[in-house]
């Protein structure tokens, strides 16, 4: 089954849009992480990251 | 086909091996590696956007760029897609194993330490030679890759570059092991998705996706068209659906038996961190890129009537259109895509001949000592993927990617169905690995139809041993039961602190 113009261009643009967003969302999370791990020198806090965590799934659950 | 001036190959290897080095450098400083947890499991404290970008870069492969665009041209729309879907499928696998592993054994540091207490030392062994092997197959496949680019685009002889490539990565996982590896990944994924970012649209506008679809309508109908297949715009075209399945099974064994991805599962700060990082880099961000690849690239020459001899090399040409340095700036994204993945192969190698082999094998064994063990283990396996590559010159990638697949198929069944079923016993596992490993060379060497032997070689591989762990654990079950694993004591020491919360529901 042909795939018509209207379709080809969906999926053209929507894997193009997918691997955009994809990538800006790991950009989101890597800048911020770069930024406390180099410039401001503070390491991973595994305590706070949990507690979040447990924070959220309280909040989820109630 | 020498494109550019040799010099300039040159200067992108040892230059970017420098630039490599120096983060793998500044990572060894800023984090104190001084301890065998720091080495190979990066202190376990990795966060989330860092573990994906990491995840991202080491599953795109120089085949995820290449190979994808290439599928595109041989199979039309649905070529770059079904790259992705049956390259990502064992991706999703791995998530539940590496989930379950770090919660029913938060101090194991190796997917095989897992093994040895779910089956035993049989299966332990068994496991220890194909992941090993799974591992030196990647670096190797990486460093032949590199060196055909290089040898193809610049003139540089291709020994100069199997050689270079593995031992760069080789010296970076040895000075900073997995931190090493995870930020020169960040660097890379930043790096090439940049490049794709500037590039993609620059090939558009080159292309015209108007006309491209003229074009592909001419492929589709136009028997005198070189490329003519009347099913390159049939997005569920049967030759390409079977190609995912087959991507499927070649791509399990390369990822739930290769050490380097569960070093990135075992790093993550939390479990929760894990499924996240894996999702984001693997679902979201390295998808799109086979899709967009098949998509831009292989349906771009076909629409162009290119007709090269190797469709290999479609790729930096459909680049070099997008601007006159466009094939250089793909090259480098390919060179980065090879040396990211080595390095996460060769930082699995550390971590298993480290932890599960020397301190299993000299429990009395000083931190230092594992230390001094884990940084000069990395150089006898990047010697050998040197040598191996070396040796491999003309052999094509794909041959090299087909018979590995048969051979690498075998154990994964024992592995996916040992996680979650308590009934697989050692001996029925054993039997399975070895039937499926006999059977699947045996359909590859006795099928004479060499169209299809590879394909039924890859799927009796992987199903006949599945077939006999369903039917055969429930005859002969084992005593087995998953809350044994709780009280493991794992292998190196750990910090309390990198455990809290590990375990927990």
């Amino acid at each position: 089954m042909m795939i018509s113009k209207t379709v080809f261009y969906i999926v053209l643009w929507g894997g193009i849009a997918w691997f955009y967003a994809g990538s800006i969302l790991v950009w989101r999370f890597v800048i911020p992480e770069l930024y406390s791990l180099l410039i401001k020198r503070k390491d991973v806090d595994k305590k706070a990251i949990l507690e979040k965590e447990r924070a959220r799934r309280a909040k989820r659950q109630k | 086909m020498q494109v550019y001036p040799m010099w300039l190959g040159y200067v992108i290897l040892f230059g970017l091996s420098l630039i490599l080095t120096f983060v793998a450098g500044w990572a060894h400083r800023r984090f104190h590696i001084d301890t065998v947890d720091q080495l190979v499991a990066g202190g376990r404290s990795l966060p989330l956007g860092i573990v994906s970008a990491s995840i991202c870069v080491s599953w795109i492969w120089t085949t995820t760029i290449m190979g994808s665009s290439e599928a595109g041209m041989w199979f039309g729309v649905g070529g770059g897609f079904n790259y992705g879907w049956g390259a990502a499928v064992p991706f999703l696998a791995l998530i539940p194993i590496a989930l379950i592993i770090r919660k029913r054994m938060p101090r194991a540091t190796t997917f095989t330490e897992f093994i040895r207490q779910r089956y035993g030392p049989v299966v332990h062994k068994f496991f220890y030679v194909f992941a090993t092997g799974v591992m030196i197959y990647v670096c190797m496949e990486q460093a032949v890759g590199a060196g055909y680019l290089f040898n193809t685009l610049f003139g540089i002889p291709f020994k100069v570059v199997a050689i270079v490539v593995p031992l760069v990565f080789t010296s970076y996982i040895c000075l900073a092991g997995l931190r090493g590896s995870v930020f020169n990944d960040v660097f890379q994924f930043m790096a090439l998705s940049l490049v794709m970012f500037v590039l993609i649209p620059l090939v558009l506008v080159a292309l015209k996706p108007a006309t491209m679809y003229q074009n592909l309508m001419d492929v589709v109908t136009n028997p005198n068209n070189p490329n003519h297949n009347p099913a390159a715009l049939n997005f569920f075209s049967g030759a390409a659906w079977r190609y995912g399945i087959a991507a499927v099974v070649i791509a399990l064994g390369q990822i739930i038996l290769d050490q380097g991805y569960y070093q990135r599962a075992i790093g993550a700060v939390t479990r929760n961190t894990l499924k996240k990082a894996f999702l984001l880099g693997g679902l979201f961000a390295w998808l799109p890129i086979p899709f967009v690849m098949g998509n831009v690239f292989g349906l771009g020459a076909l629409s162009l009537k290119l007709t090269p001899e190797v469709t290999t090399s479609i790729s930096p040409y459909i680049a070099s259109l997008a601007f006159s340095g466009g094939g250089l700036v793909f090259l480098l994204m390919v060179f980065m895509a090879a040396m990211t993945t080595g390095d996460t192969s060769m930082a699995g190698l550390q971590a298993l001949f480290t932890v599960d082999i020397y301190k299993r094998n000299r429990p009395q064994a000083t931190e230092k000592q594992q230390m001094r063990f884990g940084r000069l283990i990395v150089w006898p396996f990047g010697i050998a993927v040197a040598v191996i590559a070396v040796l491999l010159e003309g052999v094509s990638l794909l041959y090299i990617d087909i018979v590995f697949g048969i051979i690498f198929a075998a154990p994964c069944a024992a592995l996916l169905l040992g996680t979650l079923w308590k009934k697989p016993s050692e001996t029925v596992v054993t039997i399975s690995i070895i039937a499926g490993f006999v059977c699947g060379i045996g359909a590859w060497l006795l099928i004479p139809n060499k169209d299809i032997n590879w394909f039924w070689g890859n799927v009796i591989s992987l199903c006949l041993p599945l077939l006999l762990i369903v039917v055969l654990s429930p005859i002969f079950p084992s005593k087995f039961e998953f809350s044994q694993l709780k009280g493991y004591k794992g292998l190196i020491d750990i910090k309390e602190e990198e455990l809290v919360g590990e375990g927990e529901d």
